[in-house]
């Protein structure tokens, strides 16, 4: 079982490090990273805060491009051009396949972003400021929101064109952002609405979606300290573990889902 | 090795479109040993049938067995090699690579990986220099051959291959047809489909014919051909005498003779001993595959 899945992972890897796409995000993303020297010069705030925000959202975004793009790609391209039917005639259960896919694409992006953190903290150094440590507890939460979204591009990728499954994967991405503060705008409109102008009054249907957001996407906000990080707030005690059992849960739910969707499909 | 009892396969396709009945309850054998062709026009159901029997589609209804397995159980895959129909491959990998990524899903490792990689690569006629080239560089000869390699590579009981001979050269085809039978007979069961009726005709010891979902004929050549006689052509060494010929037997030309039942050809044989006339040659006269299956498809 390991050898086969790591096999799949491996080239997973592979094919994801043969993609041009893969480095011209990469290029794109240190070269934004180089613009936050410049940025920070023109801000009113202070340079190093300006620059760290600015590279942990970079890291951010570019990890999102990446997650979105390369992981739905990875199946879709299979599946498109009929690879996946040599590859499933092989005497391997088909849950090997997404699982050797998901981890392929995993290794690929720790590897982007240990390269963006390096040229982070090279770009602190040479520019003395302070590199952080704790900046790298921002990075690794980044990673592991990336980890949920490539799963979540892989579920969406197993029945569904590229597409789609990227509009879908955006969509989770921005609810998961959101659905926090959307049921405590409710909560808040509910308590004190007969108090403000127009007496707003929240629907039962809106609240249930809201709270179905909420509940079965997952709260991609847990994964964002960068505003913590960056202006020397305090992060609490066991956090990073907690968001990484978190984060490791909807991985598990979401792949099973994916994996029990694509036992399921025809291959034509 | 294969059996299949009453397959049906339905698609069900989007919205309000009628659902096609691909499959429409399909029973067929292949046994061990045999060297099987399948073939039917195009549309009428053999890379499907194929396709349920690796698993790759789930069938509707019936049973499938793979090497006494449910089809679809990873392990009934473990000794079958498989070559799609106008296969694609990681066009970012070398021939090496694919084949040592394939090693690995079945199970080789080291030593034996590399030496398998060699052996199934010779077999398949893949010349170890373009091995070593990006797969996107390859013609469709190459890839049919890097094709070919990878299914063989675990050392398969059985192979299926979905039309190997699809798009290649007649020098390309001839190869692929010495190796089904060189594979036939270093003991590999081979279930093969395809269009060029002249090759089963020629090499397999059973063939299934389908049509329109349907199998219509199985059997051997000769059973499928069967009740497609055409009597007997016999040739003689000198100039047929004038004289009576038995019934049912006309001469074609001096030399030649039709007889168009055994017991009419049985009759000229007694008449070619009484008249002391010396056979040169005597075969039967079938109709080919290709009238047979142009009478199914003909009945749809």
């Amino acid at each position: 079982m390991i050898q086969a899945i790591s096999t799949i992972a491996f080239n997973a890897f592979r094919e994801t490090v043969r993609d041009k796409i893969l480095y011209n995000l990469v290029i794109f993303a240190l070269g934004l990273i180089c613009f936050s020297l410049v940025l920070g010069e023109w801000s009113v705030l202070g340079a190093e805060k300006v620059i760290k925000d600015f590279t942990l959202a970079v890291m951010s975004i570019s990890g999102l491009l990446m997650s979105i793009f390369v992981g739905i790609g990875l199946v879709q391209k299979e599946i498109q051009r009929k690879t996946a039917l040599t590859l499933l005639a092989k005497p391997i259960p088909r849950w090997y396949f997404i699982v050797g896919k998901y981890l392929g694409l995993l290794a690929v992006l720790l590897i982007n972003l240990s390269v963006m953190t390096v040229f982070f903290y090279a770009i602190l150094w040479f520019g003395h400021y302070h590199p952080d440590w704790r900046l790298l507890g921002a990075i690794y939460l980044i990673y592991w929101e990336m980890a949920v979204i490539v799963a979540v591009a892989l579920l969406f990728s197993s029945f569904s064109t590229p597409t789609l499954s990227a509009v879908f994967t955006l969509g989770v991405y921005v609810a998961g952002h959101l659905s926090g503060d959307i049921l405590n705008h409710i909560a808040f409109i509910k308590k004190y609405g007969s108090r403000l102008p127009g007496n707003p009054e929240v629907s039962p249907w809106t609240e249930g979606i809201a709270k179905a957001t909420y509940y079965f996407i997952p709260n991609l906000e847990n994964f964002n300290i960068r505003g913590r990080v960056v202006y020397d707030l305090p992060v609490p005690e066991n956090y990073l573990v907690l968001t990484t059992i978190y984060g490791m849960s909807f991985i598990g739910a979401i792949l099973l889902i994916t994996c029990l969707w694509f036992n399921r499909r025809d291959f034509l | 090795m294969i059996q299949i009892s009453d397959l049906r396969k339905t698609f069900k396709p989007e919205f309000l479109r009628k659902p096609v009945y691909a499959l429409k309850g399909i029973n067929l054998e292949v046994r061990e040993g045999d060297l099987f062709g399948f073939i039917g026009p195009n549309g009428s159901g053999k890379s499907s049938t194929i396709k349920v029997v690796l698993g790759l589609l789930k069938a509707t209804s019936g049973k499938v067995m793979l090497m006494g397995r449910p089809a679809g159980h990873p392990e009934s895959r473990r000794y079958v090699g498989y070559l799609p129909e106008q296969p694609y491959f990681y066009d970012y990998l070398t021939g090496h690579e694919l084949l040592r990524f394939y090693g690995k899903l079945g199970g080789l490792r080291g030593r034996e990986l590399q030496q398998r990689i060699e052996e199934s690569a010779a077999l398949a006629g893949a010349d170890p220099v373009w091995l070593e080239r990006r797969l996107r560089s390859y013609s469709k000869g190459m890839l049919q051959r890097v094709g070919l390699a990878q299914a063989l590579i675990s050392r398969p009981k059985a192979v299926i291959f979905d039309e190997p001979m699809s798009g290649l050269d007649p020098m390309g085809r001839r190869d692929v047809r010495l190796l089904l039978q060189r594979l036939h007979r270093e003991g590999t069961t081979v279930f093969y489909s395809t269009h060029v009726l002249s090759d089963v005709e020629a090499i397999c010891t059973r063939i299934a014919m389908i049509v329109d979902g349907s199998i219509r004929r199985e059997g051997s050549v000769s059973e499928v051909i069967g009740d497609h006689s055409d009597g007997f052509q016999i040739r003689l060494s000198q100039p047929l005498p004038t004289g009576e010929l038995p019934a049912d037997c006309e001469t074609t030309d001096q030399f030649h003779i039709h007889c168009s039942t055994a017991a009419s050809k049985r009759e000229f044989l007694r008449f070619a001993l009484d008249k002391n006339l010396e056979i040169e040659q005597m075969e039967p006269l079938r109709g080919s595959l290709e009238d047979v299956l142009a009478q199914e498809v003909a009945k749809v």
